[in-house]
């Protein structure tokens, strides 16, 4: 093992502020980690009832009524926000956008985390959480056709593709702060091991194309087999569509890009950032937000179109339950308030530059990630509720289990970030000394 | 301190997945992968039978594993009369001692939709009727101006559900069928989702079915699965007909081996003008529907 040459302790003030928060014991940390601690207890506990009494505790039900609820809808939000962290993590590299470096890692985490959480969303949704191995084991025999093999394996993919891009990009650091934090030092040694300061060049050669696969792997991922889970399905009017790639890979890129401008925006403010994350960093983001959310708004007239102009009448009535039935009253807020209004400040703010408020633009983002989970929410339900056949109109509203542990899950989601911000600097280091 | 080279590392790679595909196709990959081809077999009338403990449906064994073997020159399908069907749902509940279907699912495998004359043949009620929620099961029957159509698995040769399932849990038989595996299921839904019909029913609950009311030639299913109807491959396939068509009181559904032409199903499709559902689908279901007439009157 290299051995690595003691560093005297942090002097600049650059790289103070930027472990701020592996530095800081501040009580509201503790605090919000806890609350976190404690909605993810209460998500295992509801898990545990799920587990043993079934399904049933769910307002799941099939053939009358949603066979996928609320998982599956945050299954396809979590795959959605793994693309854009690490799509503007590859995007820098590949294109050399070096104001947009800081947020790099934040994306990269984002990713890891939400591919992770997607993962576990999907497990809570299976009847059999116990036989998830039959995945694999029946794995050679079914990727052939089964659009959730594919789905696994892509998943698997990237997973490793990503947490490989984040180990790689942080070992440098990690190399660096081993002598600081004696309390860390063994897990960044075991981390960093094996460093030699002249693989760094190697390091940025292999990360390259690292960005490069990934960024094939976004549209397999969420232009591809995602979507396919659904766009491939003739039995379920409103799914089946050669749009759905498309639509979701557009939903994915935005409320991923809308995800990190959140974070880097309340990281900024908590962490107090501000000469690290200038406003440009914002503006860039924001107005390629508003452009895709915009993009997207258009794709839902597309497709509302088709399902109601001369469509048969079971397209026509999953539609009717968005225009003017059960869901009418997410569906209109969300296309009004959650995507045209945040999107028209957003281009706003890019053609009138005096209009500009990181705040508002990071307010924006943060709405157009809810009316994401709600988007993900009316393509996954109202189509189940309208089988082909004439059984009756079933309803779906989640029951307090399924809420409780989608909001675990989501809890979870933060804790892990938070956690990884309190061990592991989310900021680059070596590039500000 | 070793040393591997790239050279080195790839070509040891290449061997693996060699290695790996030799074994994928030399059949031991599925050797492994098919723990039920080593259930201890008696043979029956040249046929292999795994024979079911008495008094409890044993869950270890799929569906295919409590029948005889299936016999690929057979292929099942069943045609029913819609013009004699009284919508007394006979086969519904009769299906339901049959096959240990449980309380807790409901529509059961077999659905019988009540329908009128303003109603598409491919079912769909006009759109005020489904605004109100439209068709429901248990009604009395059979009523003035309507007419029954019963919907059950489909047992279609281009199975949708099939090709979706993650694991091989659902699959085609050599016979027609398309069955179940119960113990490879993992309870996705993935195949609920993907089948046009509707016929395809989860366990969401644990099921029960009193220990002196199960049927021993048929699993209860582990809680947490899918099921659906089997075309009965424990009786069919012991020359016996489905539940469904032996309590039949009109004689509304006719059962029969459609490669042989002999057989009630393939002299009837033979004199009768027949239609499929959803046919535009491509499913190519074995289930076919014949209208001879209204037989009954209310």
């Amino acid at each position: 093992m290299v051995s690595l040459t003691r560093r005297p302790p942090i002097v600049d003030k650059a790289t103070q502020d930027l472990l701020r928060p592996l530095l800081g014991r501040s009580r509201a940390f503790y605090l919000f980690a806890g609350l976190l601690t404690i909605l993810v207890t209460w998500f295992l506990y509801t898990w545990y009832l799920q587990l043993t009494l079934g399904l049933g505790v769910t307002a799941m039900r099939t053939p009358v009524g949603a066979a996928w609820g609320v998982y599956i809808a945050q299954f396809v939000f979590f795959v959605g926000l793994a693309h854009g962290g690490i799509a503007v993590a590859a995007a820098i590299r590949l294109l050399k956008l070096k104001n947009y470096a800081p947020v790099g890692r934040m994306g990269e985490v984002l990713t890891v985390i939400s591919l992770a959480m997607a993962g576990l969303s999907i497990t809570v949704d299976m009847g059999r959480p116990d036989r998830v191995f039959n995945l694999v084991l029946y794995w050679p025999f079914r990727i052939g056709t089964s659009p959730l093999s594919w789905d696994v394996t892509v998943i698997i993919i990237y997973f490793t593709l990503s947490a490989g891009f984040l180990w790689l990009t942080l070992r440098r650091d990690l190399a660096e702060l081993a002598g600081r934090f004696p309390r860390l030092a063994p897990l960044y040694r075991l981390l960093s091991i094996g460093y030699r300061p002249d693989e760094n060049a190697k390091t940025e050669k292999m990360a390259w194309w690292l960005s490069i696969a990934i960024c094939f792997l976004i549209v397999m991922l969420s232009g591809g087999v995602v979507p396919w889970i659904f766009g491939l399905m003739s039995s379920r009017p409103g799914w089946f569509s050669a749009l759905a790639g498309p639509y979701f890979l557009t939903a994915a890129i935005s409320s991923a890009i809308a995800a990190v401008i959140a974070v880097a925006a309340i990281l900024r403010k908590v962490y107090r950032w501000q000469p690290y994350l200038g406003p440009q960093v914002f503006k860039g983001l924001g107005t390629f937000l508003g452009v895709a959310t915009m993009f997207y708004v258009y794709m839902i007239f597309a497709e509302q179109l088709t399902m109601r102009y001369s469509a048969p009448i079971s397209e026509f009535m999953v539609s009717e339950i968005l225009f003017d039935g059960a869901y009418a009253g997410l569906f209109w807020p969300m296309v009004l308030l959650g995507f045209i209004l945040p999107s028209l400040v957003l281009l706003g703010q890019a053609f009138r530059p005096k209009w500009f408020s990181i705040t508002r633009t990071a307010v924006a983002a943060s709405v157009i990630v809810v009316a994401f989970w709600i988007k993900r929410f009316l393509i996954v339900v109202p189509s189940l509720l309208r089988p082909l056949l004439p059984f009756p109109q079933g309803s779906y509203t989640p029951s307090w289990v399924e809420w409780s542990i989608v909001a675990g899950i989501l809890a979870l989601a933060v804790l892990l970030f938070t956690l990884f911000l309190k061990v592991f600097p989310i900021m680059e280091i070596e590039k500000h000394e | 301190m070793t040393s591997i080279t790239r050279r080195r590392f790839l070509m040891y790679a290449a061997g693996a997945v060699g290695l790996g595909l030799i074994a994928r196709y030399s059949g031991v990959a599925s050797a492994l992968a098919r723990p039920g081809a080593k259930q201890p077999a008696t043979t029956e009338g040249g046929n292999a039978v795994v024979p079911p403990k008495p008094g409890h449906a044993d869950r270890k064994y799929s569906q295919d594993a409590f029948d005889t073997t299936a016999d690929p020159a057979n292929k099942f399908g069943l045609v029913i009369d819609v013009g004699a069907c009284i919508g007394c749902r006979r086969c519904m509940w009769a299906c339901k001692q049959e096959n240990n279907i449980p309380d807790t699912i409901s529509p059961l495998w077999i659905e019988t939709f009540q329908l009128d004359a303003e109603t598409d043949l491919t079912g769909h009620p006009s759109m005020d009727e489904l605004r109100q929620g439209a068709t429901t099961s248990y009604i009395e029957s059979p009523t003035a101006g309507h007419w029954y159509l019963p919907v059950q698995c489909q047992h279609c040769d281009n199975p949708p559900c099939v090709k979706v399932c993650p694991t091989g849990a659902t699959y085609k038989a050599a016979d027609g069928p398309v069955l179940m595996d119960y113990q490879k299921c993992i309870g996705c839904r993935l195949c609920v989702v993907a089948c046009p019909y509707s016929a395809r029913r989860f366990n969401w609950q644990k099921p029960s079915v009193p220990a002196d009311q199960v049927n021993p030639l048929v699993p209860v299913r582990p809680i947490g699965v899918v099921e659906k109807c089997t075309l009965c491959t424990h009786r069919t396939r012991r020359g016996q007909l489905p539940r469904c068509v032996e309590v039949c009181p009109v004689n509304a559904r006719h059962f029969g081996n459609l490669n042989d032409p002999q057989s009630e199903a393939s002299r009837i499709l033979k004199d009768n003008m027949s239609f499929r559902l959803l046919e535009e689908l491509n499913t190519q279901p074995s289930i076919r529907y014949i209208t001879r007439g209204k037989k009954w009157s209310a």
